[in-house]
């Protein structure tokens, strides 16, 4: 408030358009604040304004505020200020656009001046100032804007008076005929939330509710002549004072919604199909729910289902957005509820677990892992599950998690990464431990389809690893899938596999090593599986093989690029190093060799001898940004979770930087084109040359 | 459809030509702005390859011409 007092500046006044000198700015300036100021106001030209584009007018002194303010609220009134200020500018006919400079500054000195002091006569003021605009006529839907913006400071600090209140209304009246003309009644009845405040600021006090009723009366009155015409203003007004307080309110809600489906038609229809959205994810609860044996369809079955749906009637912008699908399960179908409730309960409630001391957490938490698991017990003694249920289900889950998970989590950085674990979106976590328990079902049918996913693995916090690892043995699912030859085959050549082992620990990769001494073979399919594809996606290779770097040994990484056409290997980790590089904004080759430590000096300088006869790094820099594009949908789609918004600030300086790029592409492409041009005419003139002598 | 905005079309072009001319940087470019220039820069380079593609083939064709031209010489002075 203070930095309001000391300088109210009023600025981005658009000289040109008003035609106004600065002279005649200062002037009307004085004449708003009052005459005798003096030196107390300073204008300030900015460079824009040297060429007539902006000022900025300064109150200086401080010790003259409170007079200042004074003068506005008391000394004048708005009426005969605005005919000053029109003989100042000598204006004999109305402008528009000098009229709105006007205006523009009223309202400002009006809303600093309201915060100054909050005056009952600034709605005084406030309300003649709408009259002359309502007189004037002019730039109406602009003085519609400023009014509600005044109207909005008024009503949030408008006190328990009960005749501020009354007076509030009183010009909620006049505002909201003027609404009405001008906009119709559907933007009249945004502003029917001004009305129940004002009747629950009101009823406290209980005083003069006639005159209050009289006013709310009009205000509907008004509305609903426009409604029906068979029920004129004077009626509404005899229904309402007729009414109770209660029965006045819902009176205003009813009549919100007729309006609503009356005057809008576009309103309608899409109230009309969220409705069938509605009506059909009724129907499909109903029939799963009913179906002889409901068994089959898993809670999370259904509430993917809701999620899905409810993501439609989102978009028809019909629903709460703050209800989630838990709330409208709980109000709708306890039954599907019960088993959901107790997961939530246990989660929160081991969520507030790490502020206890260790002792009571410890029997807690073994109090509570034991209903955890009595829930894990239900999922799985949900019994009759069926296989390709499962996997309907997995996909449900996969598209809408996986995808935005993945790609979230490759472009965080460590510490959003281990924020997660606290911070946390919930509906991922919670979905993830019941996922990854059901998933536990499926190792049963086939243990290999279980590697992919682990990689969801790392989005729990080590408690939840924990609470997992009593049900779910990602070492055992490793451990079977190394023993299993076939299964390395077809498997360990992919991607989400090496994405797999990278999220493991050490621990568990040394258990795998002393296990099984196939590591080595798993390398070599692995890199015939990145060559095979290096052409497709190259980044998506070399981040598998950068996983397996990041944890192997020298001696390992040496034979690997060893092998037969490495160098493609090579050229693939240089994309990632790039990849890498950019990220850190850092593209130094020392750097880079620093982040390939593990690898050996001639692989390095391979590397740093391809980047330069090649265009590698235009390619990845593409790739990135279409990998940050889908972010940026990502961002729209999936709840926003610590992180993204960086990534898209990365974005921009990404596309700077591709910007300088291109240009220098471009200029390096015209030299080109120059010297083909060239090269053409020349022979093109040796030609005719040569044909002329000889005459050919 | 989206309706096209012509004028911030031409907003865009005189950014990138300015960019060009280096009178100003990119720190005082919108970053929607960036993006469209570098989408423009798509363009022009694609096309700038096709004309680089078409001289190459024109030359080629020039060589092979020429070739024709230096046969016939040879066997005129036979």
């Amino acid at each position: 408030m203070n930095e309001k007092i000391e300088k109210i500046v009023i600025q981005c006044i658009k000289l040109e358009h008003t035609e106004l000198t600065y002279m005649q700015v200062e002037n009307v300036l004085k004449e708003i604040i009052g005459y005798n100021l003096g030196d107390n106001i300073e204008y300030y030209i900015d460079e824009s304004g040297l060429d007539g584009r902006s000022v900025e007018f300064n109150l200086i002194d401080i010790s003259n505020k409170e007079y200042i303010y004074e003068i506005i609220i008391n000394k004048k009134k708005i009426n005969d200020r605005l005919n000053d200020i029109i003989t100042i500018l000598d204006v004999n006919e109305y402008n528009h656009q000098k009229i709105k400079f006007i205006f523009e500054l009223l309202y400002e000195v009006i809303l600093a001046c309201f915060e100054y002091n909050k005056s009952q006569n600034l709605l005084q003021i406030d309300s003649e100032l709408i009259e002359k605009l309502n007189e004037t006529y002019i730039e109406k839907y602009y003085a519609i804007e400023k009014t509600k913006e005044i109207m909005i400071k008024i009503s949030t600090n408008i006190e328990n008076d009960t005749n501020k209140i009354l007076a509030y209304l009183e010009q909620l009246d006049v505002i909201y005929e003027m609404l009405l003309d001008y906009e119709g009644s559907k933007e009249v009845l945004k502003n029917k939330k001004d009305m129940t405040n004002m009747y629950e600021k009101f009823k406290k006090n209980n005083e003069n509710i006639d005159e209050f009723l009289y006013r709310i009366g009009n205000i509907v009155g008004v509305k609903t002549s426009n409604i029906d015409n068979s029920r004129n203003g004077s009626e509404s007004k005899a229904i309402l004072q007729d009414l109770q307080l209660e029965e006045l309110i819902d009176y205003i809600k009813q009549y919100a919604q007729i309006s609503i489906c009356d005057y809008n038609k576009d309103l309608k229809e899409i109230q009309n199909e969220a409705q069938k959205v509605y009506n059909k994810v009724e129907d499909e609860i109903s029939s799963l729910l009913n179906c002889d044996n409901s068994c089959d369809k898993t809670p999370l079955f259904v509430e993917n289902i809701l999620s899905s749906k409810r993501e439609d009637l989102i978009n028809l912008e019909k629903i709460d957005p703050e209800q989630s699908v838990y709330d409208y399960l709980v109000e709708n179908y306890p039954e599907v509820t019960n088993i959901l409730s107790s997961k939530m309960d246990v989660l929160q409630f081991l969520d507030k677990i790490d502020n206890l001391p260790t002792d009571i957490e410890d029997y807690l938490k073994n109090e509570f892992l034991s209903e955890y698991k009595n829930f894990i017990e239900e999922i799985r003694n949900v019994g009759t599950l069926k296989q390709e249920e499962l996997e309907k289900e997995l996909n449900l889950f996969e598209e809408k998690y996986t995808y935005g998970i993945y790609y979230k989590y490759l472009n965080m950085t460590k510490k959003e990464k281990a924020e997660i674990a606290t911070f946390a979106d919930k509906e991922i976590k919670e979905n993830l431990i019941l996922f990854l328990n059901i998933k536990k079902e499926l190792a049963n049918i086939s243990t290999t389809e279980n590697i992919p996913y682990l990689y969801l693995f790392n989005y729990l916090s080590k408690r939840e690893k924990n609470i997992l690892s009593d049900n779910i043995n990602i070492i055992s699912i490793l451990r079977s899938s190394l023993k299993d030859t076939s299964c390395i085959n077809k498997y360990f050549n992919s991607y989400d596999v090496s994405k797999a082992f990278s999220l493991i620990s050490n621990n568990e990769i040394e258990e795998l090593y002393s296990m099984q001494k196939n590591i080595m073979g798993i390398f070599t399919k692995t890199s015939q599986f990145i060559q095979k594809l290096y052409n497709e996606d190259i980044i998506k290779c070399g981040m598998s093989i950068l996983d397996i770097l990041n944890f192997r040994d020298k001696d390992e990484i040496d034979n690997l690029f060893s092998m037969p056409k490495y160098i493609n290997i090579v050229e693939i980790l240089l994309g990632i190093g790039l990849y890498e590089l950019y990220i850190n904004r850092d593209i130094e080759l020392n750097n880079f060799k620093r982040i390939y430590v593990n690898g050996c000096d001639e692989s390095i300088e391979t590397i740093i001898q391809i980047i330069k006869y090649n265009d590698l790094k235009y390619k990845l820099l593409e790739y990135n940004l279409k990998q940050k594009s889908a972010l940026k949908n990502i961002k729209v789609k999936i709840p926003d979770i610590l992180g993204i918004n960086t990534v898209v600030r990365k974005i921009d300086d990404y596309n700077t930087k591709l910007l300088y790029i291109n240009k220098d592409r471009k200029e390096i492409q015209e030299r080109k084109l120059m010297a083909y041009k060239q090269r053409e005419e020349m022979i093109l003139n040796k030609i005719n040359f040569v044909r002329q002598k000889n005459k050919i | 459809m989206e309706k096209i905005d012509c004028n911030k079309i031409q907003r865009i072009l005189d950014i990138k030509n300015d960019f060009e001319n280096e009178t100003i940087n990119s720190t005082i470019i919108l970053p929607e702005y960036i993006e469209c220039i570098n989408t423009i820069y798509d363009t022009e380079l694609k096309n700038q390859d096709e004309e680089i593609n078409k001289i190459k083939l024109n030359i080629d064709k020039l060589y092979d011409n020429m070739q024709e031209i230096i046969d016939k010489l040879k066997n005129k002075e036979q």
